[in-house]
């Protein structure tokens, strides 16, 4: 589908990546463990080559939104290091934040203000030139519909709105990276279409993007290459094609989560 | 029914125990600043009203009869009875009416002599003393009534054979400047204080608490801009609030103070204005600072607040310290201590007495602590503690 990856060409490489967080009493408690750390993200490692779209698979809990977290440089790693368009999150943060456009549900947009002011903030804070932003901004503001609510308060948006809002937004200055956590997290079929529309096109573009889900059918139809991370590990990480070996994604990732965590489902 | 009063009454306990942050800023931390706040504030106005205990009152006297010294030393009074000569007498009114001083007494020469040979009956005017004294100074107001009162009791002994006279230096702008500037001074501050209060927690605690923070975050800018940025605009809006805050002050002063009607108030020039507008602004950087780093701190707004409350008594106490000091100590570094010294600051323009090397000291104070505030809001902004712990 598309432009074909150019996998001589290494956008992301994650290596050994690994996060514990400390848990105080109350949450061991709450957690039913006596252990005072907690590993969220175990050790883990991957690529991904320019052009692609690199899917990460993983139940609730997993460490999908912590190793995006890491890789958007809002957090720490304990151990190991990732670069990002040849950056590294760790020593140089800034030049990983100028190439990255990330989403993610936890980050929110100021209720007060209106989608065009906020555009505007966002593109100011990126350092794009007035011109070139308005421009953009009408691009995407069209490309989503976004236009007749431009001057309405984002409170007063619906959710859907909102989120093509934080799309556009968390994109103001064209990056060449893409990582987005979840982004029809709570959309409806509608809406969520107009994402993965949009995720293709960027794709057609040349745009590498990185992308969680736990929705396999997402996955499936948009991403060159899966891994699949269960209870903080990389478990499997290849193309689809080479994952399934003919079975549906679904399926593939039952056998593969029953193997690895022994529950019966 | 019953059942979901006590449903809805246990949640909501285990949710107030179970924070211990928000039980310990919400339950304990009232009583504690209470305590704290009343002890000082019960230090500080003793301290205020009466006059430093093993204070030794400086009274200048010319031509002090015989009589008169075996009383004065007589009497267990903290006094140092400094002789004087009539050429003196100009110099110490001036040194009076400057505060520099605490008391004249000038009395005829030969006074004993004129007393004794005074004849009530003859309707000629009695030998008079007559008192130099300053109402602005309390040590000047403390010695006068002490020393009329001895005169007082003499003059009775002596069925009325002299008469006293009272001449009080201070003037209008003294009297003023002496209640302003305590009062001013501890308001100024406080307003100050309570303009920024009012935003700085909803402004960067409020931001962590929607989630609007880390948006911003992502983008490429430098922690330390977003520091400034946000210090900049908070304290734009504490001063304005502040601004409006003095202008009402200056505008019921003549209210406050009963000088009478006919009494002109206009005791202060555009240059004192311009230096408290001065003061106003570095004062409410530093509070700026110091709050934001607090509700930087701080998981909530609710807590954020509740942070800012020690914060508050500080702000007063140093308020009141103005009143204590009464025109501000000349030492360096008491204008090092932040808050302290701005109130001394405001204090000391109000009772004209500013000095510009200790306003240039505050402000280099105050600049150094809010970049170093600056530093470390930029920090926090850098840690996922601070950032993304709920
Ligand atoms: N700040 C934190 N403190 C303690 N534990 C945390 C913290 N952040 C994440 N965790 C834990 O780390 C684990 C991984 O969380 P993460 O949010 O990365 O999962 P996820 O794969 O994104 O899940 P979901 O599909 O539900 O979004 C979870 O057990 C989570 O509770
Ligand atoms: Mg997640």
């Amino acid at each position: 589908m598309g432009n074909k990856p150019n996998t001589e060409n290494e956008i992301l490489s994650v290596n050994n990546l690994t996060k514990t967080f400390k848990l105080s009493k109350k949450q061991q408690q709450l957690r039913n463990t006596k252990n005072a750390t907690l590993t969220a993200v175990d050790d883990v490692s991957f690529k991904s080559y320019e052009g692609e779209v690199f899917g990460l698979l993983g139940p609730n809990g997993a460490g999908k939104t912590t190793v995006m977290r890491m890789l958007a440089t809002l957090i720490n790693p304990v151990s190991g290091d990732a670069t990002v368009g040849g950056y590294s999150i760790i020593k140089q943060p800034h030049e990983v934040r100028r190439n990255i456009g990330f989403l993610t549900n936890e980050l929110k947009l100021d209720d007060y203000f209106t989608p065009n002011y906020l555009y505007d903030y966002f593109s100011q804070l990126h350092g794009i030139a007035k011109e070139a932003a308005d421009k953009r901004k009408q691009d995407l503001f069209a490309r989503f519909g976004i236009d007749q609510f431009a001057e309405v308060k984002v409170a007063n948006l619906s959710q859907g709105m909102k989120q093509k809002i934080s799309l556009a937004v968390s994109i103001v200055h064209d990056p060449s990276i893409i990582i987005f956590d979840e982004p029809t997290n709570g959309l409806d079929v509608i809406t969520s279409k107009v994402v993965t529309d949009f995720l293709v096109e960027l794709k057609m573009q040349g745009k590498s993007v990185i992308l969680s889900s736990h929705i396999f059918t997402l996955l499936e139809g948009l991403c060159d290459r899966v891994g699949i991370i269960i209870n903080g590990q990389m478990v499997a990480c290849d193309t689809i094609a080479n994952i399934v070996g003919g079975k549906s994604l679904e399926d593939t990732f039952f056998d593969i989560y029953t193997a690895t965590t022994k529950e019966v489902i | 029914m019953k059942n979901n009063i006590i449903t809805i009454f246990k949640k909501e306990c285990t949710r107030i125990f179970m924070d211990r942050r928000l039980f310990l800023t919400a339950v304990v931390m009232p009583g504690v600043m209470i305590y704290v706040m009343y002890t000082l504030v019960g230090n500080f106005t003793s301290n205020m009203i009466s006059v430093a205990e093993d204070y030794k009152y400086q009274i200048h006297v010319v031509n002090m009869p015989e009589s008169v010294n075996t009383i004065v030393s007589q009497v267990p009074l903290n006094i140092n009875v400094i002789p004087a000569s009539e050429a003196d007498i100009e110099s110490l009114i001036q040194r009076i009416s400057d505060r520099n001083t605490d008391l004249l007494m000038v009395f005829p020469p030969d006074f004993d002599e004129l007393v004794a040979a005074f004849d009530i009956t003859s309707g000629e005017t009695a030998p008079t003393v007559t008192l130099w004294g300053n109402q602005a100074r309390s040590e000047s107001s403390s010695a006068y009534y002490m020393m009329s009162d001895i005169l007082e009791k003499y003059h009775y002994s002596l069925t009325h054979r002299f008469s006293i006279e009272g001449v009080d230096l201070a003037t209008d702008a003294d009297i003023f400047g002496a209640f302003m500037g305590a009062l001013v001074a501890m308001l100024f501050i406080l307003f100050i204080f309570s303009g920024c209060q009012a935003i700085a927690p909803e402004s960067i605690a409020g931001e962590k608490e929607r989630g609007t923070l880390g948006t911003i975050l992502v983008t490429p800018t430098k922690r330390r801009d977003m520091a400034f940025g946000k210090i900049l605009s908070i304290s734009l809006f504490g001063l304005m609030s502040a601004v409006v805050s003095m202008i009402a002050i200056m505008l019921s002063m003549p209210n406050m103070v009963n000088l009478g009607s006919d009494t002109n108030t206009n005791f202060y020039e555009i240059s004192d204005f311009l230096l408290l507008g001065v003061i106003a602004v570095f004062t409410t950087l530093l509070f700026v600072a110091i709050l934001s780093v607090l509700s930087a701190y701080a998981k909530s707004v609710k807590e954020a607040t509740a942070l800012t409350m020690p914060v508050m008594i500080v702000t007063m106490l140093c308020g009141m310290a103005g009143m204590l000091t009464g025109g501000g100590p000349d030492e360096i570094i008491y204008y090092l201590i932040p808050v302290f010294n701005s109130a001394q600051c405001v204090t000391a323009i109000m009772q004209f007495e500013a000095s510009v090397g200790n306003i240039a000291v505050t402000i280099a104070a105050n600049t150094l602590y809010v970049l170093i505030c600056v530093a470390l809001l930029a920090k926090m902004f850098n840690s996922e503690k601070i950032v993304f712990d709920k």
